[in-house]
């Protein structure tokens, strides 16, 4: 990675006010998104995927959270997270887009689909009058929508959950973004529609190489839609590499455990061999290694510090298993 | 360091005054019972003496308020300051602490009225004694008929803070038993039982009480009667929800199959679970029964002299404004801080109970 | 913004008028009820209810004919028939304190009470959102604990002690001002002109539109910060964001937008206090609406009167609740009209 990327991630952490003080849910982490490349996200619900995404954006909560100092957030050089609201602003939309995860309550009820979307592209160009009509009508064709016009008058209740993520698909590709950002953008979504919507992000990547970061909890949806693939725990990046090499021969005990927990189609009634424990709740992070408590294969050290990421057979992993050294 | 042990020692003889310490709701008000209990006692213990040595009925009531206060404080001072969470929630609330300290004070000025009112509220000075602005001897002034106004608020205490207590209890009963019946019976009972509902909150509260008022006389009970007859209809609503929530849960069920009746499943199932809603009904209750009340004295269909209420004070004030501004002002305040204090108390135990609304 | 002009979704104009012809329907019981229930107070009072009619000014013969009118000598249930006919035709009797029929004298005062209550309702709401939803957006500020302050006591005061406090400050230290502290009109409001005349009125209906709707703005701010505070939260707000819109027009287009709309149905809970209220106001401010009226009529024991005006208080809330609920199906899309 010697040239900049579009997006550099370094050392990022976020701590939320909780009941009791302060908690990190996002815990220095590093990862770069290259110009036109898919990167993926994959973690349990809790690790950490949405809060990352949302201080990528500066959209977290404010009051009830804040941004480590010594996190730096760069887009193609320029940092951020110390940037004007106006520069942020214009980042946002115009820059990086983002599709939620909640596509029942992403959009504003009382506003007509078409009118969120134009307001999209006002927010980034001058369009008007029937040039923005056009706009919003081609954005609406772009994302699948097959009538855009009826989609463009009606109101978010009476779409379907996909046809409301395509119209927040369509609104995050208004300003013309180089990077979208997808937070479990399908989750929700019953699989066809799931199937058609990563089509949708995959035809954009290769027809516009526009880069998307996609956030998910499902290793079929990170293998179908991206190259590169980070893996995160508790609030940390535990593995990292090529899709197919993370989820083909992980070299993580955590990453290990979740391929292992899929179900595999070719073999029915193979028992699920599922990690045994529970992700630790954000606060109460053990110390040294966060998997260690659940891992079978932990050592004394692991309870001690946090590993590094070590280089292993095909991908990176925060492991020491992989440390050669003498312990 | 040296203070907190001495407090600590003080302890043993008023239990529960180094609670100031601890800070919170269950902390303050033990502490402020004792403080201003015993200066109460200390002031006015001339007073106390001319009761013991001349008991007449007034006198008696506030002595005896005045022990029973005692044995209250003392029985919570020494009851342990482990605080539930809700409760504990309610203390970090600190309007809602606020609120019901101001209750405390309230209520026992309201029933120390006797022994904290200089004066008799009712004796009647018609020399120089009229219209006299507040001064060291009368701290809120004179009336027109020359009777002290501090006296006479703090007896209007009683008559407000009864009426809506007990205006609010009759309410509560008629709410629950008409939102149950609405809710076990269901059909045209329920329909008709609910459309009753909408048609008394499609009322104005104040012209269904001056309707009443003007057909009947007015008198004591049935202010509070009507004031209970027109406040039921959030209870009710209330309940009836509960009813048909539970109703077809399990263990009513079970309960049902066992043979126990719809009163042992509404006091053992239904109401446990209705309860803390109801009792914020029934604080924020009180307000809007002190404040009806209040109006209605106003306009002179409300207590009749020569019972003061703090309504017919203003009332009494209010055509010399200008003259003698402190007739009116003082009940006027003394009404907006006692309903504040029910509002506080009741936005803090809604707040402590759902927390998705706290603050 | 261009798509608002080309509607499809609206319900057709049947439909509309379907929906408003059945909760014109639902509103006729309601209605039933109010006229039962003064029927059954004016039974349960003691004495025969002829005899609350009876009224020493009146000659015996007018009283007989009065009686026949109303049905008095008739089988009870005939008697509740002929006292519903009554209500609905808006033969309300005669008013013995005012010597006219009862509803010439309601004709006269209705007007003034829907002035002032309409004023109020429009300081209650207007002002009332305004403040809630910039405490709001202000949340946790001093200025927010401030006003948090001032509109629970300004909640918890009576209103007609607000009006009397109004009357001292406007007679002494804000005497200045001019305000009017009583009536509706001027002695000489008749020979002003139409501009002097406007004025004339709106300055006596300054104090007691504040009076009446002061407390209730107080109310409305109180539900509309938690209202707006729980709007700011929503995804579609972060998605508002998220487009690279300005702060402004995330707050205004998308957060209070949607605050408002719950506003709507509040108005159902804030007119029937308005009205209670309009009655001891327009007493404190000798306003000369229904509400006073009314209590004139009381003082008289001019029972036709009092039992007309109080049906009609029942009748403007109920009205006013329907126009809320059409307002309601009307602002937010998501109503469907059955
Ligand atoms: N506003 C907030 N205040 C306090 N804690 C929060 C807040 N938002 C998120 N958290 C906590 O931060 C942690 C990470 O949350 P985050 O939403 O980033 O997880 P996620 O990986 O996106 O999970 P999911 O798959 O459920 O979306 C969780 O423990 C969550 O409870
Ligand atoms: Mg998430």
């Amino acid at each position: 990675m010697t040239e900049s990327a579009l997006l550099e991630v370094r050392d990022l952490a976020v701590a939320f006010r909780t009941g009791s003080g302060e908690a990190r849910a996002v815990d220095g982490i590093s990862f770069d998104v290259g110009a036109g490349e898919s990167l993926g996200l994959l973690g349990e619900s809790g690790c950490g995927k949405s809060t990352t995404a949302l201080s990528i954006l500066q959209l977290l909560p404010r009051g009830a959270s804040r941004v480590e100092v010594g996190s730096s957030i760069r887009l193609e050089g320029e940092e951020l997270l110390t940037s004007s609201p106006a520069r942020m602003r214009e980042v946002r939309g115009g820059e990086i887009g983002i599709v939620f995860q909640e596509p029942m309550t992403s959009l504003n009820p009382v506003l007509r689909a078409g009118d969120q979307v134009a307001e999209a592209v006002r927010a980034h160009s001058p369009l008007d009058g029937a040039r923005l009509r056009q706009r919003v009508e081609s954005l609406l064709e772009q994302v699948g929508l097959t009538e855009p016009m009826e989609v463009a008058r009606a109101w978010p209740h009476q779409l379907s959950g996909g046809m409301r993520q395509r119209v927040m698909i369509a609104m995050a590709l208004a300003g013309e973004p180089r990077l979208l950002i997808a937070d479990e953008a399908t989750s929700a979504l019953d699989v066809t529609v799931q199937a058609a919507i990563l089509d949708l992000l995959d035809d954009l990547r290769r027809e516009r190489g526009l880069a998307l970061l996609v956030i998910t909890h499902d290793p079929a949806v990170a293998r179908r839609v991206t190259n590169r693939l980070v893996v995160m725990y508790a609030g940390r990046i535990v593995e990292e590499g090529e899709t197919d090499a993370v989820l083909d021969s992980p070299a993580h005990p955590y990453t290990i455990g979740l391929m292992q927990s899929i179900p595999d189609p070719e073999r029915p009634g193979t028992r699920l061999a599922s990690i045994p424990g529970t992700v630790p709740s954000l606060g109460d992070w053990p110390p040294g290694c966060r998997f260690h408590p659940r891992c079978a294969r932990s050592q004394a050290r692991c309870s001690e510090r946090y590993p590094p990421m070590l280089d292993g057979h095909s991908t990176r992993a925060a492991c020491w298993l992989l440390d050669e050294s003498p312990s | 360091m040296t203070e907190r042990s001495g407090i600590r020692r003080l302890d043993r003889v008023l239990p529960g005054l180094s609670r100031v310490y601890a800070g919170g709701a269950s902390g303050a008000i033990v502490p402020l019972a004792w403080v201003s209990l015993l200066a109460v006692a200390a002031w006015k213990r001339q007073r106390i003496a001319q009761i013991i040595a001349a008991p007449e009925a007034d006198g008696i009531v506030a002595l005896v308020t005045m022990v029973v206060l005692l044995g209250i404080t003392w029985f919570f001072g020494n009851r342990s300051s482990r605080v539930a969470p809700a409760e504990g929630r309610f203390g970090r609330h600190r309007g809602a602490v606020l609120g019901l300290g101001l209750l405390v004070l309230l209520a026992g000025a309201a029933l120390l009225a006797p022994l904290l009112a200089p004066f008799d509220p009712n004796a009647i000075d018609l020399g120089a004694g009229r219209l006299l602005p507040p001064s060291a001897a009368h701290w809120l002034g004179t009336d027109e008929l020359g009777r002290d106004l501090l006296s006479r608020t703090l007896y209007g205490a009683r008559i407000s803070l009864l009426i809506g207590v007990l205006a609010v209890a009759i309410a509560v009963t008629v709410g629950t038993a008409i939102g149950a019946i609405a809710g076990y019976a269901g059909g045209w009972l329920d329909t008709l039982l609910m459309r009753t509902v909408d048609l008394f909150l499609s009322l104005p509260r104040l012209v269904l009480l001056i309707t009443a008022m003007a057909l009947f006389r007015p008198s004591l009970p049935l202010i509070v009667l009507l004031l209970g007859l027109t406040g039921w209809m959030g209870v009710s609503r209330l309940v009836r929800g509960q009813v048909l929530s539970v109703r077809e849960r399990e263990y009513i069920q079970a309960a049902r199959a066992l043979g126990f009746g719809p009163s042992r499943i509404l006091g053992r199932h239904i109401l446990p679970n209705v309860a803390t809603p109801i009792i914020v009904a029934a604080t924020l209750g009180i307000g809007n029964a002190i404040l009806a009340e209040a109006a209605l004295s106003y306009l002179g269909l409300g207590v009749q002299p020569p019972i003061a209420s703090w309504g017919s004070i203003i009332q009494s004030g209010a055509d010399r404004l200008t003259d003698a501004w402190w007739i009116t002002t003082f009940p006027g305040l003394a009404i907006a801080f006692t309903v504040m204090s029910f509002n506080l108390v009741g936005d803090g135990l809604r707040d402590s109970l759902d927390p998705r609304r706290g603050e | 913004m261009g798509f608002r002009l080309q509607l499809v979704a609206r319900p057709g104009v049947t439909t509309l008028i379907r929906y408003v012809g059945s909760r014109l329907l639902q509103a006729i019981p309601l209605l039933i009820g109010v006229v039962t229930l003064i029927f059954v107070l004016l039974h349960l009072a003691p004495g025969d209810p002829t005899s609350l009619w009876f009224h020493p000014d009146i000659p015996p013969e007018v009283m007989e004919r009065m009686r026949e009118s109303m049905g008095l000598d008739l089988p009870l249930h005939q008697q509740y028939l002929h006292w519903l006919k009554s209500f609905f035709t808006g033969d309300f009797g005669y008013s013995y304190s005012h010597f006219r029929p009862v509803s010439a004298v309601i004709g006269d005062a209705l007007p003034a009470t829907l002035l002032l209550g309409g004023a109020a309702l429009l300081v209650a709401f207007g002002v009332g959102s305004a403040v809630g939803a910039w405490q709001a957006v202000r949340r946790g500020s001093p200025t927010d604990s401030f006003l948090t302050v001032v509109t629970l006591f300004l909640y918890s005061m009576p209103g007609f002690w607000l009006g009397l406090m109004l009357i001292l400050a406007a007679s002494t230290w804000l005497a200045w001002l001019g305000l009017p502290v009583s009536g509706m009109t001027s002695v000489d409001h008749a020979s002003l002109g139409p501009l002097g005349r406007m004025s004339d009125l709106a300055g006596h209906l300054v104090l007691p539109t504040v009076a009446l709707g002061l407390g209730s703005a107080a109310g409305v701010a109180r539900f509309m910060r938690g209202e707006m505070l729980e709007a700011i939260g929503q995804d579609y707000v972060r998605t508002a964001r998220a487009k690279g819109l300005p702060e402004g027009v995330v707050i205004r287009r998308h957060a209070l937008r949607n605050a408002l709309l719950p506003m709507v149905s509040l108005l159902g809970l804030y007119l029937p206090i308005l009205f209670g209220g309009a009655v001891v106001i327009e007493v404190v401010f000798s306003w000369p609406g229904m509400g006073r009226t009314m209590y004139d009529a009381v003082l008289a024991r001019d029972y036709p009167l009092v039992m007309a005006t109080s049906f009609l208080f029942g009748l403007l809330v109920i009205a006013g609740n329907l126009l809320a609920d059409l307002l309601y199906a009307f602002v937010d899309p998501r109503v469907r009209y059955d």
